[in-house]
């Protein structure tokens, strides 16, 4: 396999990092309170949502939509919608509410509009590495965060700001990248 | 059923940042950014509110959520041709983000609050609300981490700090924890209201 | 029934929506598109404004440009105009691109360098000793040890030039004489210049000269000398022969003698002479040459620095000697042997490839490549033999060598010594 697309790949993981270091879908994160296993299966839902759209929305662009470039956000969100719902339809489940506003996120948004920019093997593998990444930051962060003591935060910092330091810290740990 | 529907959104400043944490991250390396972005939030906010909340009795309960999606979406086009076309300079700072709006939890989640809202001024009335708080504490960030982290504020070059700045200010985790202070900072003054409320 | 059709409002309202959207948006760009453009344009006027400051604003002009330019901007309040250029030479791996401004007079006010990649170091001074000049260009350029890239950095600012003048903006400027007769100079004396780029270095002039020209190669001289109104261009070559020109570049050597005497003096004072060089080369490369003896009065005006005639093996052979410009514009030392039919004896050169240790993109097989050469009349050659896989200048300069000792030798023939 070439080099550089396995590049890409761990790029998108690590120093790339989506959620972590651009801050792309980093609300969804941090407003999710679940455990790291169910974590680990809504960051694999996204990872889908991610590929799949990848795959749709480049030709799109490249084809369709260089000829509108206004229209790519809209277009763009039209499709992931689409995708997070038909994912979610397949996996048993009827579309809810919180589900899309997770899913349908500045990640999967983000990564599909800098795909724009790259050649279709090179999108297709960013989108995993950006979907790996979240993953990884959503499961970490899980599990993180079960391991603070709550009582130990000072008040004024429990709940979001303790997150985000926790955070912080993720950050600074894939600065090294 | 009215009861399910909270809207955590209504002058909780905490919960504002939390759902718009992406941009109140990503945008608020310079003041103008960040005062772009916050702008263009309440613009989001405010249009897609509008017209959520005058379409509410023609959604059906199961498109709500894909409905607000789009109509957020829509919104946020349009403000990104304005901005670029009027604003190029704002445009240019914050980049690939400005899409990101129509993503974010905070507009989805206002617009589909909306739908279920009394009437169209409450919305517009909350809409105008929530995107100032989004704009007053994106600014606090932005400049807090353009003194200290680029020794300028807003295209003014602050010289007499720049041996003292700090330069993981103004990236990643600079950034977090900022936030993480400001968020801290509006947690207590949040329970002392309460406390005095009470 | 039921579910189909509630699937179908469940899909109205957001479809709805899209459409809506998109038609919105469509409408929108159709307004603020142009907008739009303006400001991105506007954005690429940072180097615009650098070259012409007190500029307002630019508008794109429409016209028909060659390859080398890239944009034409109008100042909107009548300053002038702004152009971007690209250049490609054989030094840079990238293109070198250039921004200047020509003001409502048609004299360049600003010159700057944009992009440029390469290897040797260009000097900031020569894009800004653009500054100032008319269309002529008259002061840029045929500056000894200028590079490559600078030739063709000219050609794209003349270009630019042209592209003015042809759409009626801006008036030509008038090109003084001096100006007219170095233009002659490639044509009438090819060894004090390469391509375009002149190799010499100047010299102090005297009497009626306005300014003398010294072959950085040693192959002669060119002077610009004045008659009353009128100037003239003079070379020389080390064979005592030397014509002058006008400035429409007509052959007037007959009607000029003092010029030619003037010339010649300052010639024979301040040359160089490489017999004992040629000789010694000459007998080693033709083992058994003996009564070398040099040939005077040739009248070609090349890189030849010196000719011989001797007898090698019963048989009568001529000597050439060239000093044609090779890698970085240093004069190799090429000698080439004619036999009395004007064959290619033997060819050779001192070092083939000069500075091999700083560049080896190139290959060769020495004794294949000497050995191509054999047997080639003036008639049955061609440049191809020279060339050298990778070695661009030193190819040119072997073909440029061969080519002046051919011309050499049929001056021979046709003045006979």
């Amino acid at each position: 396999m070439d080099n550089s697309l396995i590049l890409v790949l761990m790029a998108g993981i690590l120093a790339n990092n989506y959620a972590i270091q651009n801050f792309l879908g980093v609300d969804s994160i941090l407003s999710n309170g679940s455990s790291v296993k169910k974590s680990l299966r809504l960051g694999g839902f996204v990872t889908l949502i991610m590929v799949i759209s990848a795959v749709i929305t480049w030709p799109l662009q490249t084809y369709v939509l260089k000829h509108a470039e206004y229209l790519q956000t809209l277009a763009f969100v039209t499709v992931i919608l689409i995708v997070a719902a038909a994912v979610e339809k397949i996996a048993g489940k009827s579309p809810d509410r919180d589900f899309l506003l997770f899913a349908v996120n500045g990640a999967v948004l983000g990564l599909c509009i800098r795909n724009a920019q790259t050649g279709f093997a090179e999108a297709i593998f960013a989108a995993a590495g950006a979907g790996l990444g979240f993953l990884a930051a959503m499961a970490v962060f899980s599990s993180l965060r079960d391991r603070v003591e709550e009582e130990e935060v000072p008040e004024a910092f429990r709940g979001l700001p303790v997150n985000l330091l926790i955070i912080s810290m993720m950050s600074l740990a894939l600065f090294a990248f | 059923m009215a009861e399910k529907k909270t809207n955590i959104l209504r002058d909780n400043p905490l919960m504002i940042l939390l759902l718009g944490a992406c941009p109140a991250l990503a945008a608020t390396t310079d003041v103008r950014a960040a005062a772009g972005m916050g702008v263009m939030v309440l613009a989001v906010l405010l249009l897609s509110g509008v017209i959520v909340s005058l379409l509410r009795s023609r959604i059906a309960a199961e498109s709500v959520v894909p409905t607000c999606i789009l109509t957020v979406a829509g919104c946020t086009s349009v403000m990104q041709m304005i901005q670029e076309a009027f604003l190029p300079s704002v445009y240019n700072m914050i980049g690939i983000y400005g899409a990101i709006v129509a993503v974010i939890v905070l507009t989805n989640r206002f617009a589909c609050e909306a739908v279920d809202e009394q009437s169209v001024s409450e919305t517009a009335k909350a809409a105008v609300t929530t995107g100032l708080y989004f704009l007053v504490i994106l600014v606090v960030v932005a400049a807090i981490r353009q003194v200290l982290g680029s020794a300028s504020l807003a295209g003014l070059s602050l010289s007499f700090l720049e041996e003292y700045k700090i330069a993981a200010m103004v990236k990643a985790p600079g950034a977090y924890i900022v936030l993480a202070i400001v968020a801290a900072v509006i947690g207590k003054v949040s329970m002392k209201k309460e406390k005095e409320e009470k | 029934m039921e579910n189909k059709k509630s699937g179908m409002k469940f899909l109205a309202a957001p479809i709805l929506v899209v459409l809506v959207f998109a038609v919105v948006l469509t409408g929108l760009n159709a307004g603020l598109g142009p907008i739009i453009e303006e400001n991105k344009s506007s954005q690429a006027f940072g180097p615009l404004m650098a070259v012409m400051p007190e500029a307002e604003n630019f508008e794109l002009v429409e016209a028909q440009l060659p390859d080398t330019v890239l944009a034409v901007y109008r100042e909107t309040s009548g300053l002038g105009y702004a152009i971007r250029c690209t250049a490609t030479s054989q030094y840079s791996e990238e293109p070198m691109e250039m921004t200047f401004g020509i003001d409502s007079e048609g004299r360049i006010c600003g010159m700057q360098l944009d992009v440029y990649k390469e290897s040797k170091d260009f000097g900031s001074d020569y894009p800004l000793s653009y500054v100032g000049q008319d269309s002529t260009l008259a002061d840029v350029g045929l500056t000894a040890g200028v590079t490559y890239s600078s030739a063709a950095f000219k050609d794209a600012v003349a270009d630019a030039f042209a592209v003015l003048i042809e759409n009626d903006l801006i008036a030509e400027g008038v090109k003084g004489d001096g100006q007219l007769l170095m233009e002659l100079l490639p044509t009438v004396h090819s060894g004090l210049v390469l391509g375009t780029v002149g190799q010499y270095e100047e010299m102090e002039p005297s009497g009626s000269m306005v300014s003398a020209m010294k072959a950085l190669n040693g192959s002669g001289f060119a002077y610009i000398m004045a008659e009353g109104d009128a100037s003239y261009l003079a070379v020389a070559n080390n064979f005592g022969a030397c014509s002058v020109y006008n400035t429409e570049g007509v052959d007037v050597t007959a009607d000029h003698a003092a010029l030619v005497d003037e010339a010649m003096a300052h010639a024979a004072e301040h040359g160089t002479s490489y017999f004992d060089a040629a000789k010694a080369r000459f007998e080693a490369v033709m083992p058994g040459a003996s009564d070398v003896t040099a040939v005077e009065g040739i009248d070609s005006f090349n890189t030849v620095v010196e000719a011989v005639t001797f007898r090698c093996n019963g048989s009568k052979y001529y000597g050439f000697y060239s000093r044609s410009y090779g890698y970085a514009n240093e004069p190799m030392d090429i000698y080439i042997v004619l036999d009395e039919n004007g064959a290619i004896a033997a060819e050779t050169a001192k070092e083939l490839i000069l500075h091999g240790e700083y560049f080896n993109a190139y290959t060769l097989d020495e004794p294949a490549y000497k050995a191509g050469f054999k047997g080639m009349t003036a008639d049955t050659w061609s440049a191809d033999t020279a060339v050298i896989s990778g070695a661009t200048m030193t190819s040119n300069a072997m073909a440029a060598a061969t080519e002046d000792a051919f011309a050499a030798f049929q001056s021979i023939q046709n003045g006979g010594n």
